[in-house]
């Protein structure tokens, strides 16, 4: 009994540290790079920078979050149930997506590759997202779905009405808000 | 079972936030057609507000759980609207303040399980 109230808790960390590395490597990346324009410039961009440092940053970041939201993801299919279950499958592909999104970056082949991986990540997320909010919903897990229903409403409107770059930041932003919520949520569950 | 206050505290809190947000969206208006994205913006946000707020009352038309997500949703269509610039940051931000104070009001045990058991289907 212990030991699961140990493990969940593990791998909820992982998601919060994953949405921290990142948050904290994007914003190093883009004061190392004064060409980067929010709105204007995708967060791809910061993996061919000019400035070395903002490339590597950019890459091994989304390495580094792609391992531990796999984790999390791992965590998720084992502790919850149903819907939630399903969730954490999504988000383990959507992981793998996102460690190949900083291995295959803009200027590999013709571009495509990252284009396919950066797609796959968001449509994965997107899943995994509707299904947690479904899963926590039935399981009366209030705040969650709160958070859920208010970054899956808010990424989906910014697909919809702003321009790419802008969408995308959006988009990354709800989704380690999202992520980070689920990991609190998988790290107090109880066995 | 007496109403739980968090109930009516809630459904100030939206009727607050509906009203607020129907004199941004006035405000909005320049007579032109141009703005009309943005009005209507407001609009949706006035509107999820004022939905949030009449889940509050005796009958609440919906679960306990559902309560959340139409909270959730008004706070996610003021951020919506901050994104797409139809409303001032100051009055974004008291909106978005006014729907986290329906979300805790709404995800209260206490208030799910009372509109649950009281509400007509």
């Amino acid at each position: 009994m212990n030991s699961r109230k140990i493990g969940s808790a593990g791998f909820g960390i992982a998601a919060l540290l994953g949405a921290f590395v990142f948050s904290v490597a994007w914003i190093i990346a883009v004061c190392g790079d004064a060409s980067w324009v929010l709105g204007e410039n995708t967060i791809s961009d910061l993996g061919v920078s000019d400035v070395q440092i903002s490339a590597d940053l950019f890459k091994y970041a989304c390495i580094i979050t792609g391992v531990l939201f796999a984790i999390f993801g791992i965590g998720k299919a084992i502790f919850e149930k149903k819907a939630n279950c399903a969730s954490g499958i999504f988000t383990i592909i959507a992981a793998l997506a996102l460690i190949a999104v900083g291995v295959y970056n803009k200027d590999f082949g013709n571009g495509n590759a990252h284009l396919f991986v950066a797609y796959v990540f968001f449509l994965f997320t997107a899943i995994a997202a509707i299904l947690s909010g479904y899963g926590d919903y039935h399981e009366k897990k209030t705040i969650p779905t709160a958070i859920t229903v208010v970054a899956f409403v808010v990424g989906l409107f910014a697909y919809a009405t702003c321009s790419l770059a802008l969408a995308e930041v959006v988009i990354v932003v709800c989704i380690l808000i999202w992520a980070a919520a689920q990991g609190v949520k998988l790290a107090m569950e109880k066995a | 079972m007496a109403m739980p206050k968090k109930m009516v505290a809630g459904s100030a809190v939206g009727l607050f936030g509906g009203i607020i947000a129907l004199a941004v969206m006035a405000a909005t208006w320049d007579g032109t057609l141009d703005c009309i994205v943005k009005v209507g913006l407001d609009m949706l946000v006035s509107v999820s507000f004022f939905a949030a707020a009449g889940t509050f009352m005796k009958y609440s038309p919906v679960q306990g759980s559902t309560m959340v997500v139409l909270s959730a949703l008004a706070v996610a269509f003021t951020l919506v609207a901050l994104i797409y610039g139809a409303m001032s940051i100051g009055f974004g931000l008291v909106l978005i303040v006014l729907g986290i104070v329906a979300i805790l009001c709404a995800a209260c045990p206490t208030v799910t399980s009372w509109v649950d058991a009281n509400r007509r289907v």
